[in-house]
C-alpha cells in the first residue's frame, strides 16, 4: 500500500471497502500499522509547513486534535537539518551559524533556545445552535476584532450527508459557501473573517438524504466586533 | 471487566503472562487510534468498551480463533452503534463566542512536556521530524545509519516519543 494511500485513508477518502482492508492490515501488520502512524505524523507536518491545498488543510484541522496539530507545528518549526555535512563548506557554514546563535543567545539570554512556535492564527468559534422559526432573532456573536478566521460549528443532523453551509446577506448575496467537515460529533467550516463586516447574515445548512440536497437549518445570526 | 475475563483474554493473546499484557496494551493502542481516525469524539472509552465486551465473551466461553480480527470485528461493532450517539451529542460550551482559550495553555503545556524529555531524545524527536517533503527519507536514514538503528526501529522510538507528547499533553489538560 502506497503513501498516497495511507494518506487518503487518514483524510477519511478512502471508499469503505479499502478503508476495511487497510484497517484489517493495521490490525495484523505491525510494520504496516507504524507506517500509518508515521502517515499521519508526516501529513499534519506538512499541514504545519502549509504544504497542504486548501480543502486537505481544513479537513485536516477538522479531524485531528489540536494537541497534534500544535506537536506538528513545533515539529516544523524553523528549518533543521541533519548534522552530518559532507562538503568541507557546510561545516563552514555551521561554525558561522553557531558563532552567530551563541552571539544571538548572549545578547538575549532571556528568550527559550527552542524554535518558537508560530501562534496558530486567531480564530472564533460560532457555535450554531438555534435554527430559525418564526419570529426568532438573530444570535449575537461579539468577536475579538483581531480574528482573522472564523470556525461555524454546528449540530450534526442525523440521517444526512455531504452537508454544505451557506452564508447570505440581505445587501450583499451570497457571501460565503463550502462544504462543512464533520469531527466529534460536529459540523465544522472556517471561512475568513474579512468576508463577514458586522452585521446581520443568515447560515444555511444543507445536506443529501437519500435525494438530490435540500436546505436542513438556517441560523439568522448578528455578527459584532469587540 | 472481571479479573477472571481479564485473566482468559490475556491468556488468549499470549502463554506467557508479560508478552500477553504487551499485546494487551498494544492492541488498545490500536483501538484508540481506530476511534480516533474514524473521527469519534471519546476513542478512550470506546476502546475500553471493545476490550470489555471482548473479555465478557472470552469468559461466557465463546471459541475465538484469532483474537486480533475478534476484537478488530467488535471494534467495527461498537463504532457502528457509537455513531448515532455521536450525532446527537449537544455542543459544548455556551453559545456565542469562545477564540480558542486553550491555545496559549496548550502551547504552554507542549514546552513542559518537551523539557521533561530526555535532552536527547528531544534532539532525536526533533531531528527525525525536521526534514521536509522528499528529504524524509533521506534524512531518517542518515539518523538511523548515525544510531545504529533500523529506520524501523528509529521510526517507532520516535513515534513513541511523539505519543508521549500528545499524552502529556492530555494529562495536563485534564488536570486544568
Amino acid at each position: 500500500m502506497n503513501p498516497h494511500t495511507l494518506r487518503q485513508y487518514l483524510l477519511g477518502k478512502l471508499p469503505p471497502t479499502d478503508r476495511e482492508a487497510l484497517e484489517t492490515r493495521a490490525f495484523s501488520d505491525e510494520e504496516f500499522d507504524s507506517l500509518l502512524q508515521e502517515a499521519e505524523t508526516d501529513l499534519l507536518d506538512d499541514w504545519a509547513r502549509k504544504r497542504l491545498p486548501v480543502e486537505e488543510a481544513r479537513i485536516v484541522e477538522a479531524r485531528f486534535s489540536l494537541e497534534k496539530r500544535l506537536i506538528a507545528q513545533r515539529m516544523a518549526g524553523p528549518a533543521r537539518r541533519s548534522v552530518r555535512a559532507p562538503m568541507l563548506w557546510w561545516i563552514a557554514a555551521a561554525v558561522a551559524l553557531a558563532v552567530a546563535t551563541v552571539s544571538y543567545v548572549a545578547l538575549r539570554p532571556q528568550q527559550a533556545i527552542q524554535p518558537q512556535l508560530p501562534r496558530p492564527v486567531d480564530v472564533a468559534s460560532i457555535d450554531l445552535r438555534t435554527p430559525a422559526t418564526r419570529g426568532i432573532q438573530a444570535a449575537v456573536y461579539r468577536i475579538p476584532a483581531s480574528a482573522a478566521r472564523l470556525r461555524f460549528n454546528a449540530p450534526i443532523l442525523p440521517g444526512s450527508s455531504d452537508f454544505q453551509l451557506r452564508i447570505e446577506s440581505a445587501e450583499r448575496g451570497l457571501v460565503a459557501e463550502g462544504p462543512l467537515a464533520e469531527s466529534q460529533g460536529k459540523l465544522m467550516r472556517e471561512e475568513n473573517a474579512n468576508l463577514l463586516p458586522d452585521g446581520d447574515y443568515d447560515v444555511l445548512i444543507s445536506g443529501r438524504n437519500l435525494g438530490p440536497p435540500e436546505l436542513l437549518a438556517t441560523y439568522p445570526i448578528r455578527i459584532e466586533r469587540r | 471487566m472481571t479479573d477472571q475475563g481479564l485473566k482468559q483474554f490475556l491468556a488468549l493473546l499470549s502463554d506467557d503472562p508479560e508478552r500477553a499484557a504487551e499485546l494487551y496494551l498494544v492492541l488498545l493502542g490500536k483501538l484508540i487510534r481506530y476511534f480516533s481516525w474514524n473521527i469519534c469524539p471519546n476513542p478512550e472509552e470506546l476502546a475500553d468498551e471493545v476490550l470489555d465486551r471482548v473479555a465478557r465473551r472470552v469468559e461466557g466461553g465463546e471459541q475465538i480463533q484469532s483474537p486480533i480480527s475478534y476484537v478488530l470485528g467488535v471494534a467495527r461493532r461498537v463504532l457502528l452503534e457509537s455513531k448515532p450517539k455521536a450525532m446527537l451529542l449537544p455542543l459544548e460550551g455556551e453559545p456565542g463566542i469562545a477564540a480558542e482559550p486553550r491555545d496559549d495553555a496548550s502551547l504552554h503545556d507542549l514546552d513542559r512536556c518537551l523539557e521533561e524529555l530526555e535532552p536527547e531524545s528531544r534532539a532525536m524527536l526533533l531531528e527525525y521530524y525536521s526534514a521536509d517533503g522528499g528529504d524524509r527519507i533521506r534524512v531518517r536514514q542518515e539518523m538511523a545509519d548515525r544510531m545504529g538503528l533500523s529506520v524501523n526501529a528509529l521510526r517507532n522510538r520516535c513515534l513513541r516519543l511523539r505519543r508521549g507528547l500528545e499524552e502529556c499533553m492530555e494529562r495536563r489538560r485534564r488536570r486544568q
